[in-house]
């Protein structure tokens, strides 16, 4: 496994040896390098059909790391015939304590024929710590990366670290092996420490402060203990980019990799000296160390063991081995001294520090009552954007001003600066010419130390049109500003009480659909049934009732008596199938006689016509008319089943 | 007749308890506000949830969070459920000058006088009147039909046509609820004239309500409140 740059390395290193039967090359990472860094040193063989790298010591330097071998084959068809190349790289990590120019020495490789092929001697500058140039290089996130099982501590939602996932890696090359176990002491390995970009600063001046952590070893996640405490910042918590950005970099001669876990802007709010509290952390450090039996140049002892190193597993075999320990560590407290403002602060000073210029627009100069104008006060500068507030402006009374819309712009690199736009829209309610509020803006300038007020001219406004809005009732917007109303909550929540659909389709439509259809239908032919005094009367004696009992309805007297006499004599003429006018009073008594109706039910009958035609001329009322118009109903009735 | 008002009685029982809606207003009365959002999205799902006043209360939360477009969105589906709500329409006239912009809503506010009408009567009484009167006018037709008029006869068309009438008022708030292509801005973006977002632009505001007139793809045409074609972005609006 190795770093993706030496991959690239490779592959053009490879791509030029290609053609080359057999070859060798040697790479180094540096010609000079300092006391106690590491040093690569790369053999890069093509086409030799070696077994492996007899090691025959590396004095004045200090094996540390490898041989690792990383194969390569290429096969290619060139014109009909196949060229194959196979190169095999032997990277090897070497140190050295002692200054001066040096010789690695020379390496042999064992080829399968069993000659031998030497490489040459490499010569090596080692001097001072510290008096190379530090390099800080960026790199991408790679296997080797200590921080692949990080986890944001400022980030609660993330999980448990994917524990053992740093052991499956092949460990980078440490920068030097511990020898024993009790002396381990990772305070100089693994630390965090608090950045802050100014130490004193004015109340409200931005401070830019990151956190970061320092490790040179590999390292089972991280966790947060306790995070630092802003007391006393107003704080803004800058982006970091989506990947944590592992950085490689150099602190007194030894190399780290840094990671930047948080960065905040801290816009201090009390004079004195402010305290940003230290972060804990812990983590599972993987920590090389020696084994007992330590031998710096060893042969392999055995063929299995051979073909493990030149597999480059050989990290055991030399007898570095690593143990996880587990590891506290914090990052120390940083001091801010903050100092108070001058007191002289003018009426328009709203907190602003920095340097700043502002100003004020209208869209119109001319306008109805009841148009809106657009009133923009603009803010721009560097300093402490954030927390200033709008500048105070007062309008005449008949103008409504809505509470404005705030647009922010702000960039953080390499100063905090940007825009800050405030729209307002108002009304006017009455015509006349009026100006726009005087505004001025006063801020605490920090190159100069003292107070600057700037001023926004005023424009002058000219609103035509009717007045709307009286004093008691403003029609268009109501009585009350709604910008400035709270909108009206209740928390009265009660479940809904519903019907179903298909209980009301069901139950509601469709019944009332079918009454309506009912509506359409032919009626149905009724039978009608009239009980009198318990019996039951049949239709046929009803039908020829019918219009007397509509003049009984109707309370008229002489047409109802008429009638019934009337229907008396057709229906006995009906009966009896015999002309009304030869019909008397002696011969229906006759013929009923002949039928088998009963004497008493004749006389019953002879008196009921009596009664019809006596009523016309007595002055007998409706109850008389009911009486006679049941009997006679009854009498027929009982006539009309006596005679079939 | 006995068996149908018990069977109507049993069925608006029926509802659960309101199991989102009680933790949603704790969650609001402690300033909990994307709690309380989150809730009530829940108790929206549910069954038997009262969506005029959840709407409301849902709208009162992103109001509290500062979501002014998601508040305004939310009060418009609460009116929609049911327009004769005068709180709600203060609150989106509150949201909507907070936004900087008209306090009248044109498109919304159509047919005003019919929707107030419609929804003077609350969906439930609405329906539970027409099972009523729809039930007791087929048993009077019923008994009309084989037994014949009663004395009080007459009035039973007076009384179909009073149900029809409810029966109208209820499709109509059903129409008027159902009512679609509707969305508010969530995003201050860009209207262009054509499809493909070029031509003639306008900045429109968050919080305007617009007709959603046409759908391709991730555009979609709108029209403004002052009656303009536009198109934009879908990602830009909310639907309600």
């Amino acid at each position: 496994m190795l770093d993706k740059n030496l991959f690239l390395g490779y592959f053009l290193l490879l791509s030029s040896l290609l053609f080359s039967q057999k070859g060798m090359e040697i790479q180094i990472s540096a010609k000079k390098v300092e006391a106690g860094e590491p040093l690569m040193v790369v053999y890069a063989l093509s086409n030799y059909n070696e077994r492996g790298m007899m090691r025959k010591g590396f004095e004045p330097f200090e094996l540390i790391g490898g041989p690792q071998v990383s194969r390569s084959m290429n096969t290619s068809y060139i014109n009909g015939t196949m060229t194959s190349s196979q190169t095999n790289s032997y990277s090897i990590y070497l140190s050295c304590k002692k200054l001066g120019k040096f010789q690695v020495p020379k390496q042999s490789f064992q080829l399968s024929d069993g000659t031998a092929i030497e490489a040459q001697a490499i010569e090596i500058e080692v001097v001072k710590p510290g008096s190379l140039p530090r390099q800080a290089q960026q790199r991408q996130p790679d296997p080797f990366d200590p921080f692949a099982a990080f986890n944001d501590p400022f980030d609660p939602f993330a999980g448990q670290s994917p524990a053992g996932r740093a052991q499956q890696q092949n460990p980078a090359a440490p920068n030097s092996a511990f020898k024993d176990e009790k002396e381990i002491n990772l305070s100089k390995d693994i630390f965090a420490r608090i950045h802050v970009d100014k130490n004193k600063v004015y109340i409200g001046e931005p401070v830019k402060a990151s956190i970061k952590i320092y490790t040179s070893l590999n390292s089972k996640g991280f966790d947060a203990e306790k995070v630092p405490n802003f007391n006393g910042f107003w704080t803004q918590d800058l982006p970091l980019s989506d990947k944590l950005e592992m950085k490689r970099e150099v602190i007194n001669g030894k190399e780290f990799v840094s990671v930047e876990i948080k960065k905040i802007l801290l816009y201090p709010t009390k004079a004195g000296t402010l305290e940003i509290t230290p972060l804990k952390m812990k983590t599972i450090a993987l920590v090389p160390v020696m084994r007992q039996k330590q031998t710096t140049n060893r042969q392999p002892g055995s063929l299995m063991e051979a073909i493990m190193m030149s597999m480059g597993m050989s990290m055991n075999t030399m007898g570095v081995e690593f143990k996880e320990i587990p590891y506290s560590f914090s990052s120390g407290s940083e001091k801010i001294t903050v100092l108070p403002l001058p007191a002289d602060a003018p009426a328009s000073f709203t907190g602003g520090v920095g340097k700043f210029s502002f100003n004020a627009y209208t869209d119109k100069k001319e306008l109805k009552t009841d148009e809106a104008l657009k009133y923009r006060i603009e803010l721009s500068g560097s300093g402490n954007l954030p927390l200033i507030e709008a500048p105070k402006n007062i309008w005449d009374e008949t103008i409504e001003v809505y509470d404005p819309i705030l647009k922010e712009n702000y960039n953080v690199q390499p100063t905090i600066s940007g825009t800050k736009i405030w729209n307002f829209v108002a009304v006017p309610h009455a015509p006349g010419s009026y100006t726009t509020p005087h505004l001025e803006f006063s801020y605490f300038d920090l190159a100069q130390k003292k107070y600057v007020t700037l001023t926004a001219p005023s424009t002058s406004l000219t609103i035509t049109g009717k007045p709307t809005k009286d004093k008691e009732k403003g029609k268009k917007y109501g009585e009350f500003n709604y910008a400035k109303q709270k909108i009206k909550e209740s928390s009265h929540y009660s479940m809904d009480s519903d019907l179903p659909n298909s209980a009301f389709y069901g139950l509601g439509v469709l019944p009332l659909l079918m009454a309506l259809g009912l509506g359409f239908l032919p009626k149905y032919e009724r039978k009608e049934e009239r009980f009198i005094s318990g019996k039951k009367i049949s239709e046929r004696v009803i039908q020829q009732m019918k219009q007397a009992e509509i003049y009984l309805k109707e309370n008229k007297k002489e047409p109802f008596y008429q009638e019934l006499t009337r229907t008396y004599w057709n229906y006995l003429s009906h009966k009896f199938k015999l002309e009304t006018s030869n019909l008397s009073r002696i011969n229906i008594a006759e013929k009923l006689r002949e039928k088998g109706v009963s004497f008493e039910l004749i006389t019953k009958m002879i008196n009921l016509i009596d009664r019809s035609e006596m009523g016309l001329y007595t002055s007998y009322g409706s109850q008389a008319m009911q009486e006679l118009y049941d009997d006679s109903l009854n009498i027929l009735n009982d006539i009309d089943k006596q005679i079939v | 007749m006995r068996y149908i008002i018990s069977l109507l009685i049993i069925l608006s029982i029926q509802s659960t308890s309101a199991q989102y809606a009680d933790k949603a207003i704790d969650a609001y009365k402690k300033a909990d506000y994307p709690a309380a959002i989150v809730l009530w999205e829940k108790e929206l799902k549910t069954k038997n949830c009262n969506k005029e006043q959840a709407y409301c209360l849902l709208g009162n939360a992103y109001f509290k969070n500062k979501n002014f477009a998601h508040a305004v969105a939310n009060y418009e589906k609460s009116l929609r459920e049911n327009y004769n709500q005068e709180d709600v329409k203060f609150n989106i006239k509150v949201v909507r000058a907070k936004l900087g912009l008209d306090t009248e809503n044109k498109i919304l506010f159509t047919n005003d006088y019919l929707r107030k009408v419609s929804f003077l009567l609350s969906e439930f009484i609405l329906k539970l009147l027409i099972i009523i009167l729809s039930c007791l006018l087929l048993a009077y037709n019923i008994y009309q039909f084989f037994k014949g008029d009663l004395k009080f006869g007459f009035l039973k068309n007076y009384l179909f046509a009073f149900t029809l009438v409810l029966l109208c008022l209820y499709f109509l708030q059903e129409k008027f609820r159902q009512e679609k292509g509707f969305a508010i801005i969530s995003i201050e973006s860009t209207g262009y004239e054509n499809m493909n977002l070029k031509g003639e632009s306008k900045a429109l505001r968050v919080g305007e309500m617009v007709k959603v007139l046409d759908e391709i793809g991730v555009t979609i045409q709108i029209e403004t409140e002052a009656n303009k074609h536009y198109w934009i972005q879908k990602s830009n609006v909310i639907y309600i």
